[in-house]
């Protein structure tokens, strides 16, 4: 494998959607390529920032009794 | 396949397999609208939704997937009410058009001080600042973690097209992180290298 077939996989190895023999070849050449070991550490930095920056809102109870609400309305309609 | 469920049996599906969701998908709502009272419209349509049709969903398959779904329809046909967008047929040719002739474009890079620079308000302000398809792939693999096949069945597009957006996707939403780094002060030369090769 070479860089420029590194590179073209390399996203779908990031996302884990990579089959596992060409997940081994692309492993083999990044132990022996730090220019692309470099670009990999990249890809794999911002998917961790994504998940442990990007704020997270919990659904208040009052929300979800209001689901409830909305189907039991829908579902007593319909009975 | 519809299936033909009892009211008892509704309600248990729904209580055992969309309720456990309520959470997530209340984010994902406040992701796509960043306002509290649109998400909670959003959300209580979905389920209503999800109820109405739930004789078409597989007991035992990915609910999660399936609720999402509903829940980006339901937000698109708004979101298209509301922006007078032209219709489906005309975005999806253009935006296949930018996939097909972006999708061999460079990477681009971040080095670690940058994105520590940020706080998440910044990242998820760049984040809602990508047009509205881009918007959708970046938190349904990056926020929500969804596999490629998944993405393809939740927004209707072949996987060729999921690899190519979410390429295009991840560059743009960079480079608006560039900018707000910079703005902050901080250098985003690329030529530095990544923190990890020091």
């Amino acid at each position: 494998m070479n860089c420029t077939e590194l590179l073209s996989m390399l996203q779908d190895f990031v996302d884990n959607e990579l089959p596992g023999e060409q997940a081994n070849e692309l492993n083999k050449h990044l132990a022996d390529c730090p220019e692309c070991e470099k670009k990999r550490q990249a890809a794999m930095l911002y998917k961790q920032v994504m998940v442990s920056k990007m704020p997270r809102k919990n659904c208040a109870e009052g929300i979800k009794n209001g689901v409830h609400s909305a189907v039991a309305g829908y579902a007593s309609t319909e009975a | 396949m519809k299936q033909d469920l009892t009211k008892p049996e509704r309600d248990r599906l729904f209580e055992a397999e969309f309720l456990p969701h309520i959470d997530a998908l209340y984010n994902f709502a406040s992701y796509l609208v960043h306002d509290d009272e649109r998400a909670k419209d959003l959300l209580q349509e979905t389920y209503l939704r999800a109820y109405k049709f739930i004789n078409y969903y597989e007991k035992g398959t990915n609910a999660k997937a399936w609720l999402i779904r509903i829940l980006k329809n339901t937000f698109i046909n708004e979101y298209r009410k509301l922006s007078k967008q032209p219709q489906r047929v005309d975005l999806e040719e253009t935006y296949q058009q930018i996939d097909d002739t972006e999708s061999d474009a460079q990477n681009v890079d971040l080095r670690s001080e940058v994105y520590n620079a940020l706080v998440g308000d910044e990242i998820m302000n760049a984040v809602n600042a990508l047009p509205v398809d881009y918007r959708l792939i970046v938190l349904l693999c990056d926020v929500e973690g969804f596999k490629y096949d998944e993405i393809a069945q939740i927004i209707d597009v072949p996987i060729g097209t999921v690899r190519s957006r979410l390429h295009r996707a991840r560059n743009m939403l960079k480079d608006k992180l560039k900018d707000y780094a910079r703005k902050k002060g901080y250098d985003t030369d690329d030529n530095k290298g990544t923190e990890n090769d020091k």
